[in-house]
């Protein structure tokens, strides 16, 4: 139940309602203990009035008491709907979002430079900065643009920007040798699907020792903590030893179709609203 | 010690916008060109002392002819960029090489003083824009480098990380995003002048294509500067205060407090104009302020 000092009204901010995220939210509005507000891009755009507050509709959304999650998708690519034509429109919006979403008494997430829904950038920029956010974190052995130095092991060339991709192997035969080159690790992939500091591991592997478990749960407590982007997946490589991180995106990709994700989203909201929302901290 | 003195001057420096206030103008540009020397720059994809990297003699005027419009530009429409330029480049070498890809410009901490332009006939349209643009680019780069020598490194010179440029995209040493985020302020206030005086909506285009991406980094810069991967203690305390302040220009052309136009509305009006307006008491609150 909610309490007097959190946030009394939850925004909704996204592009397209079937992201797993919004589609929870957009289903089960009676389930977030505070009134929800549902608004598109277009929405944003064409009906909102941003002062201090916020006014769309007749009504008036204070940022100070209200809870946002942000769905909204990299503005510029093409497939998204109602963003403006213009890049330096794209562009001053992409930054109003970064200043006004801080005002929030909780966001899910913050733009980045690299991303409007958050996140931690492309796999290069995970691998370097990763580990020095979460201490002790494994991640691939890789080259990097400024060392030419390849990694020894089973290679394999990414484009750094798609967090869902393995690449290929370098060994596969000829082609461009463009892109992020890294030793892939052995093992299989495991998916954690995380909002604030509820999770759950998918694609686990039978066998799978309790110290590898441990280290993916300690990994998510750690994010739990620090993160600034609230709902994440992260996938891991788990083999006989402890697992290496891979990746951790916004966008729920794998884990956001299972039937067990929506209850993730309005139960881990709802508990980080409650725990981290500023008015409370 | 990087000091409050040193950090004050440096934002007086880098703010271009306003008239010359009486200051007698340099006719000409006052650096050399060097467009045959046998000197080697130290980090490049291509050796500037082969005669290869040479422009020959006919190519020459099509290189003068962008110097001398980005000279025309500077006096008549930018002349505080005119007179900083002047005053901090004493030459500027003149290549060419198909190792760089289009035109290109450079400074090195080895060589104070000289800045390298690459390709400049490959210049996107117009390149006198973008000339005008790197001149004062690398110029701010002799400021620091000055500065750097008379009172200290503004941060540890041999620090290994790369980090994020929200300018480029690219993960850059810890001295080259320092001074990036101080060179963009300039370059910024470089084309908040010149948009004040745009012949046509190509120009503004031109403007506004280069003004967007820029503001987007200072939107960026504290984010970045503040996360636990960055080496905050590399950096001296002054500047990183300084960037923080700097960053707040980002917000200069985003819609005040009492607007109560539509989000989209408030964005097309900014687009066709008022963002220079609104830019330009940015520019003058952030030096203002911190003097303050």
């Amino acid at each position: 139940m909610a309490g007097a000092d959190v946030p009394d009204a939850l925004l909704l901010l996204y592009a397209d309602r079937s992201d797993p995220v919004a589609r929870a939210i957009l289903d089960n509005p009676g389930r977030f203990e505070r009134e929800v507000i549902a608004l598109s891009l277009q929405q944003l755009l064409l009906e909102v009035a941003g002062g201090t507050t916020w006014k769309w509709a007749g009504r008036t959304i204070d940022p100070s008491r209200t809870a946002v999650v942000n769905r909204l998708p990299s503005l510029g690519s093409a497939d998204v709907a109602g963003q403006p034509n213009s890049s330096f429109q794209r562009t001053q919006l992409w930054i109003w979002l970064s200043g006004e979403l801080q005002r929030f008494a909780y966001a899910s997430s913050l733009p980045t430079a690299s991303s409007v829904l958050g996140g931690y950038g492309s796999l290069l920029d995970q691998w370097l900065d990763m580990p020095r956010l979460v201490g002790g974190l494994r991640v691939p052995a890789h080259r990097t643009p400024w060392d030419n130095a390849m990694p020894n092991g089973d290679v394999y060339l990414v484009d750094p920007w798609q967090l869902y991709s393995l690449g290929r192997p370098i060994s596969a035969g000829p082609g461009t040798n463009a892109g992020l080159a890294y030793a892939r690790p052995a093992g299989l992939l495991v998916h954690v699907a995380q909002v604030g500091g509820t999770y759950f591991l998918a694609n686990v592997p039978p066998g799978m020792a309790t110290v590898q478990q441990d280290y993916i749960t300690s990994f998510a407590n750690s994010m739990a903590r620090l993160s600034a982007s609230r709902i994440l997946e992260h996938a891991f490589f788990v083999g006989n030893e402890l697992p290496v991180f891979y990746a951790t995106s916004p966008v729920p990709l794998v884990t956001g179709a299972l039937a067990s994700y929506p209850e993730l989203v309005i139960r881990g909201l709802c508990d980080d609203i409650r725990r981290c929302s500023r008015r409370t901290a | 010690m990087t000091s409050d003195d040193v950090a004050g001057g440096l934002l007086d420096q880098l703010n271009y916008v306003g008239g010359s206030d009486g200051a007698i103008l340099p006719p000409e540009f006052a650096f050399a060109l060097d467009f045959d020397s046998a000197r080697a720059w130290p980090d490049l994809p291509y050796d500037t002392a082969s005669p290869v990297s040479r422009y020959p003699l006919e190519s020459r005027p099509q290189i003068l002819l962008i110097l001398e419009e980005a000279a025309n530009l500077f006096r008549s429409r930018a002349p505080k960029a005119w007179i900083f330029v002047n005053r901090e480049l004493e030459g500027a070498m003149i290549r060419r090489s198909s190792a760089v890809n289009g035109a290109s410009s450079s400074s090195n901490r080895e060589l104070v003083g000289t800045c390298l332009l690459t390709n400049l006939d490959l210049s996107p349209d117009p390149a006198v824009f973008i000339c005008a643009e790197a001149l004062v680019h690398e110029a701010i780069h002799q400021h620091l480098y000055r500065i750097e020598l008379q009172k200290g490194p503004f941060c540890d010179l041999d620090d290994a990380g790369r980090y994020r440029s929200p300018w480029s995209g690219n993960r850059i040493p810890l001295h080259s995003l320092i001074h990036a985020s101080l060179v963009w302020f300039g370059v910024l206030s470089l084309w908040c002048q010149l948009a004040r005086s745009c012949a046509n909506e190509n120009e503004a285009l031109s403007v506004r294509s280069r003004v967007a991406p820029t503001l987007f980094g200072f939107a960026f810069i504290r984010q970045i500067v503040d996360s636990p991967a960055f080496p905050r203690g590399s950096v001296a305390p002054k500047i990183v205060e300084l960037i923080g302040h700097i960053a707040n220009v980002a917000t200069a052309a985003q819609p005040p407090r009492d607007e109560r136009a539509a989000l989209g509305d408030f964005l097309q009006r900014s687009e066709k104009g008022e963002w220079v307006t609104s830019l330009v008491s940015g520019l003058e609150h952030v030096e203002r302020s911190w003097h303050a």
